[in-house]
């Protein structure tokens, strides 16, 4: 009959999304498995908030590196900058006595570094209690191999 | 027809806003601010309730201290007030840290658990320069 056919209308499916407060970890660049490109520079722009990635307002970083993904045993560090846009600035996350207990170098004052050390092939695993910082920005020192080495990152809430 | 028209009343459209709870780190100093927060190289007085700002009974706060640019070094105390308990003192988190942040020609961001402590004031060491940067936020989860 014209004007009738079986084809349910398109807005009787409903695909939800979400915009963070996930259980599952969601990979910061959207693709599952995906990894980052990393650099030694910091944020161009101390104040430009579409640097970096966003967290999706989420709770918990985890923050996955493989320095050792075949015959040749780096150490690396990573500075990791978060950006609130209720500050509009970037900053180091530093570590202190109850937050942050993953960025550790012996001997610096600052401790606002991951010192990533790895000898076997497995990837390591650095959780982070971020509280909602809207955005992330990863940068690397050390001997990390940006052509071999892999950087993971994600973001999850309970 | 006079005394009618076709424009709902203001009071048909409600805007939501929120007393804190939010993930995302909202501005001690209001919803859409990015503005720093003001520092005090002196002590709040004891009982004085309007000190400071407000944290809208958040769970973390969020510190953003820059002295990068400066060749400066500086410290930063929170001090803490609950209206339940009416008096100012020295913040310390959930896990009995102190609540500081320092920075001397660096930027540093730090977060804290203070689980809902009503109005927090910052205290200085020395006054912040025109180069130097201090902001701070509440979230919850």
């Amino acid at each position: 009959m014209a004007g009738f056919d079986n084809t349910p209308p398109g807005s009787e499916f409903r695909k939800s999304t979400s915009w963070g407060r996930t259980r599952g970890v969601k990979n910061a660049t959207g693709t599952h498995g995906s990894s980052l490109t990393t650099t030694t520079a910091s944020p161009a722009d101390l104040t430009d908030g579409t640097l970096g990635y966003a967290t999706e307002n989420q709770r918990f970083m985890h923050l996955a590196i493989n320095t050792f993904p075949g015959v040749v045993d780096n150490n690396a560090v990573f500075f990791i900058w978060g950006y609130s846009y209720a500050f509009g600035r970037w900053a180091l996350l530093t570590r202190h006595d109850s937050g942050f207990e993953n960025l550790w170098y012996t001997n610096d004052d600052f401790q606002n570094r991951l010192h990533h050390g790895q000898n076997t092939n497995q990837c390591t695993r650095y959780v982070f209690e971020i509280a909602g910082i809207d955005r992330i920005y990863l940068s690397h020192g050390g001997t990390f191999l940006a052509g071999t080495d892999k950087v993971y990152l994600g973001f999850n809430t309970f | 027809m006079a005394g009618f028209n076709n424009t709902p009343p203001a009071s048909e459209f409600h805007r939501h806003s929120s007393w804190g709870r939010t993930r995302r780190p909202k501005n001690v100093n209001g919803n859409t601010s990015t503005a720093q927060a003001t520092t005090s190289t002196s002590a709040p007085a004891a009982t004085t309730a309007t000190l400071g700002y407000p944290t809208e009974n958040q769970r973390f706060l969020h510190l953003l201290l820059d002295t990068g640019a400066s060749d400066d070094e500086r410290t930063v105390t929170v001090y803490g007030y609950s209206h339940a308990i009416g008096r100012w003192a020295p913040l310390s988190d959930t896990s009995g840290t102190t609540i500081t942040i320092a920075a001397e020609d660096v930027s540093a961001y730090k977060i804290f658990a203070i689980v809902g402590v009503d109005r927090v004031y910052f205290k200085i060491d020395s006054a912040l320069d025109e180069d130097d940067f201090f902001y701070a936020a509440t979230s919850t989860f």
